[in-house]
């Protein structure tokens, strides 16, 4: 037992030094501190929508701006933090050290606990960087009097938490094959929204005791927590206040002001944080089921695979001995002779260096993108293709019809868009690119495949929406267009990990495209962001991102 | 075709030095590159296929300075990385493909070259598997193949023989032989018996120092008549190791049978034996320590 809890702290330890390590755990407090920073400067905060009157907010208190910076942490942690977490089996895998750890007698449980503390140990640093900065940041734009421990204890209690089980879901997608790449990724982030929205489910106007228990439970970032806390102060500043929402936002501008000054907090918010402990580590164990220590992220399918005879992939020895049978031989090496090997082999020479041009490049960057997805990937593909196109010959189509299909373009080819950018660092090519006759125009190959991958998709939907949308909807075709394979290149190439992409591509996603947030519309879904240009401005921005990104491989390539 | 190497350094930090003041001169023919694990020999071959730029001195491809036009290299290079890797989704003949279209070969070209080579490396019956299926010594292979695609007259190989075996490695390092009339091939390895086996000049670097660069014979030739074996109890050995290179030791029943690098015999009944490269090399690398 004792041995084992050594092992684990090691685990874990070894864990959190690599990360802390890594600039992408720094990137990510830095994007905490900014966002704490936004809400507790008045930027951008908590605020109540009020059915009867103007909106309210609260004045920066120590104890509002502690509870703010907790529900602050708590969704960065909820939607960012699964992607800074989960890369902790995956980078074992990756340099060898399952064997290791495997032949050291460490059980999965363990080795999984291990990671667990890891993913605690990233959550008190978050809730320290956190409350650090909320408490400077009181001190320059807050109310009263500065109280470290106020402002510090809420974000500790909520966010710790919330690690335990984002990181045990992170580590339980890790070990399941289905759900270690970017549909695990995808269906994360709808999984995430899904407990956001359950929010959503309490009844307008409900005083705290009235809000059913479901949604208490659900209480993964605080909204419900900081309405029940806030009800009274909200009272007193605005009589009549009848609201059942708290929101993040903008819109406490021109806003009435209540005071929070604190008090107890509900103790079915202590049961809920201690439940979501309970469920993380649970999830832990769960996780240590399908876990496969030399097929990591193969899981469950792996396993199933090794068991049946799916795989009827022949051993090297069996391929040498088909395709160059041996006779017996001494293999020493002084016995085998220069002209025992390889005489009947004739290379045919490179007559013309550099024939190959270009184009040879985007074919085989087409071809790269488009291999390795899942089945029902190249299905649902073919379909919006096919069903699409379909509908605009046939003249059927409508304005909501194309909205419909834009918003399902605008995510479906996020598989491929994720293989740009990031793979050459991925899977150790750059050094034969680097060295290349295109260093650079393998990167530009890319994106234009996954431009043109973009326009076979979305063909069809293209076709209906200019011709229920007018001219007009080519502002959107070009920033559908252009805008996700640029994204994708550029944090692709300098993270070298298809992450970043994907976590702020979906948010993009679902804030323009998917719910009609016309600022964030790139794809023109939206008339308003249509007729504002939001489209080609994201589209411009694309090309800067392309521009930079080759600028960035010129140098890599001691061309800049 | 002529690689020319002068004052070449690599600096990673203040007082870190990858490698320092080499020069060298190099034109057709294998070259070997041995050294110690760290010595340089990975920053030395990634700053002569372009991918780490150098922080002091030059090198030159046929007289042109390839940090002015590294293109100059890179059209006529082929490249082993030491930690080669692939696309594990790709069959090996769509990596192959892949690596010809990069560098720069027509579709004729491509498949003509792709279908010798596989038959080189003895992977023809597998060139429809995906890579993420491959053993390591075949995905070793796979990587010489995709080395030598664009014909190279200037072929860098990294280890090329890690994690093949005994056979394939002889296949191996025959093939480069075979290949290198036309060519400049820099062949980096710990496996002293694969230089000796293949290479026309010998480069012996250590913490990042030329210590040696000289044709294999007269490397081998500079410790003729200075190799000995003998058999002798343990407690002896101990007092040869103190005092000369040992070169290998072989466990017998009635003590071990040394082989050592001395300038007279190391004790009266040690037997002179021909020299080898390995017995150069590890005189050299003593002697500079």
């Amino acid at each position: 037992m004792r041995t084992d809890v050594r092992r684990a702290y090691h685990i874990a330890r070894a864990d959190l030094l690599a990360r802390v390590r890594s600039r992408k755990l720094l990137i990510f407090f830095a994007v905490v501190i900014y966002i704490g920073y936004l809400i507790n400067s008045g930027s951008f905060g908590v605020f109540y929508t009020v059915s009867n009157g103007p909106n309210v907010n609260g004045a920066l208190t120590s104890h509002l701006v502690g509870l703010n910076a907790g529900m602050a942490g708590s969704a960065v942690m909820l939607l960012a933090g699964f992607y800074v977490l989960r890369g902790s089996l995956e980078r074992d895998d990756r340099y060898g050290h399952f064997p290791v750890l495997t032949s050291s007698q460490t059980s999965k449980p363990v080795y999984l606990l291990g990671k667990l503390l890891s993913n605690i140990a990233v959550g008190v640093l978050t809730a320290a960087v956190l409350a650090g900065a909320a408490v400077v940041n009181h001190s320059i734009y807050g109310v009263g009097a500065t109280d470290p421990i106020a402002i510090s204890w809420p974000v500790f209690v909520m966010v710790v938490p919330l690690t335990v089980f984002v990181g045990a879901v992170a580590m339980l997608f890790g070990t399941i094959n289905l759900l270690a790449g970017t549909f695990g990724r995808i269906a994360y982030f709808f999984g995430a929204i899904f407990l956001l929205s359950a929010q959503s489910a309490r009844p307008e106007t409900a005083v705290p005791a009235a809000i059913p228990t479901t949604v208490k439970a659900l209480d993964i970032v605080g909204l419900t927590l900081a309405y029940d806390l806030t009800f009274e102060s909200i009272h007193a500043a605005v009589p009549g206040f009848e609201s059942s929402f708290a929101n993040f936002g903008t819109g406490g501008s021109n806003a009435q002001t209540f005071r929070y000054e604190g008090g107890p907090w509900p103790a079915w918010f202590f049961a809920q944080r201690l439940g979501t402990v309970i469920v993380g580590l649970a999830v832990t164990l769960v996780a240590a089921l399908p876990f496969n220590w030399f097929q990591a992220t193969g899981g469950v399918v792996g396993k199933v695979r090794q068991r049946l005879p799916l795989d009827e992939t022949p051993s090297e020895t069996a391929t040498q001995t088909a395709s160059n049978p041996q006779t017996p031989t001494d293999t020493t090496d002084s016995a085998v002779s220069t002209s025992a090997v390889g005489d009947d082999v004739t290379i045919p020479p490179v007559t013309r260096r550099g024939a190959g041009g270009f184009r040879r490049v985007l074919t085989v960057e087409l071809r790269r993108l488009l291999r390795g997805q899942p089945r029902w990937w190249y299905l649902g593909a073919g379909l919006l293709a096919v069903v699409s196109t379909g509908i605009a010959l046939t003249g059927g189509g409508t304005e909501e019809a194309a909205r419909g299909l834009l918003s399902l373009v605008a995510v479906w080819p996020l598989f491929v868009w994720s293989q740009i950018g990031s793979q050459t660092a991925r899977h150790g090519i750059r050094p034969q690119v680097l060295t290349s006759d295109y260093p650079v125009g393998q990167l530009v190959a890319e994106w234009i495949a996954g431009c043109l991958i973009t326009i076979v998709v979305g063909a069809g939907t293209f076709a209906i929406a200019v011709a229920t949308g007018g001219p007009t909807a080519l502002i959107g075709v070009a920033g559908l267009v252009i805008f996700p394979p640029s994204l994708a290149l550029a944090a692709g190439l300098w993270t070298g990990s298809p992450r970043l992409f994907e976590a702020l591509y979906l948010g993009l996603w679902y804030v323009g495209p998917l719910n009609g947030g016309f600022v964030a519309d790139f794809a023109g879904v939206t008339a308003r962001g249509t007729s504002l240009g939001v489209p080609i401005v994201f589209a411009a921005v694309g090309v800067g991102l392309v521009v930079v990104a080759a600028q960035t491989r010129r140098v890599y390539t001691n061309l800049g | 075709m002529r690689l020319e190497i002068e004052s070449l350094g690599k600096q990673y930090s203040e007082g870190l030095w990858g490698v320092r003041d080499i020069t060298l001169r190099l034109g057709a023919g294998v070259h070997g590159l041995v050294g110690p694990n760290g010595a340089g020999k990975s920053t030395l071959m990634r700053m002569l296929t372009t991918v780490t730029p150098p922080t002091e001195g030059a090198i030159y491809w046929d007289g042109t300075r390839v940090s002015e036009s590294p293109g100059v290299v890179r059209s006529v290079l082929g490249y082993l990385p030491q930690d080669f890797d692939t696309y594990p989704t790709l069959t090996l003949e769509e990596y192959l493909e892949y690596v010809a279209a990069l560098r720069g070969l027509d579709s004729e070209t491509a498949s003509a070259r792709v279908e010798a080579l596989l038959d080189l490396v003895n992977l023809t019956d597998v060139r429809d598997r995906r890579l993420d299926t491959f053993s390591g010594g075949m995905h070793q292979r796979a990587g010489i193949a995709q080395a030598l695609l664009n014909d190279p007259e200037l072929l860098v190989v990294d280890e090329p023989t890690v994690g093949l075996d005994p056979e394939e490695r002889v296949r191996m390092r025959n093939a480069l032989a075979d290949t290198a009339d036309d060519r400049v091939v820099i062949f980096s390895t710990h496996v002293v018996a694969d230089i000796e086996a293949t290479a026309d000049t010998v480069t012996i670097i250590e913490d990042g120092q030329l210590l040696t660069h000289a044709p294999t014979e007269s490397l081998i030739q500079s410790v003729d008549g200075d190799v000995y074996e003998c058999r002798v109890s343990r407690s002896t050995l101990e007092q040869l190791r103190q005092e000369f290179p040992i070169c290998n030791t072989v466990q017998r029943a009635d003590g071990v049978d040394v082989r050592l690098v001395a300038e007279g015999p190391p004790i009266t009944d040690a037997e002179q034996v021909t020299a080898s490269l390995e017995d150069a090399y590890l005189r050299t690398v003593t002697h500079a320590n």
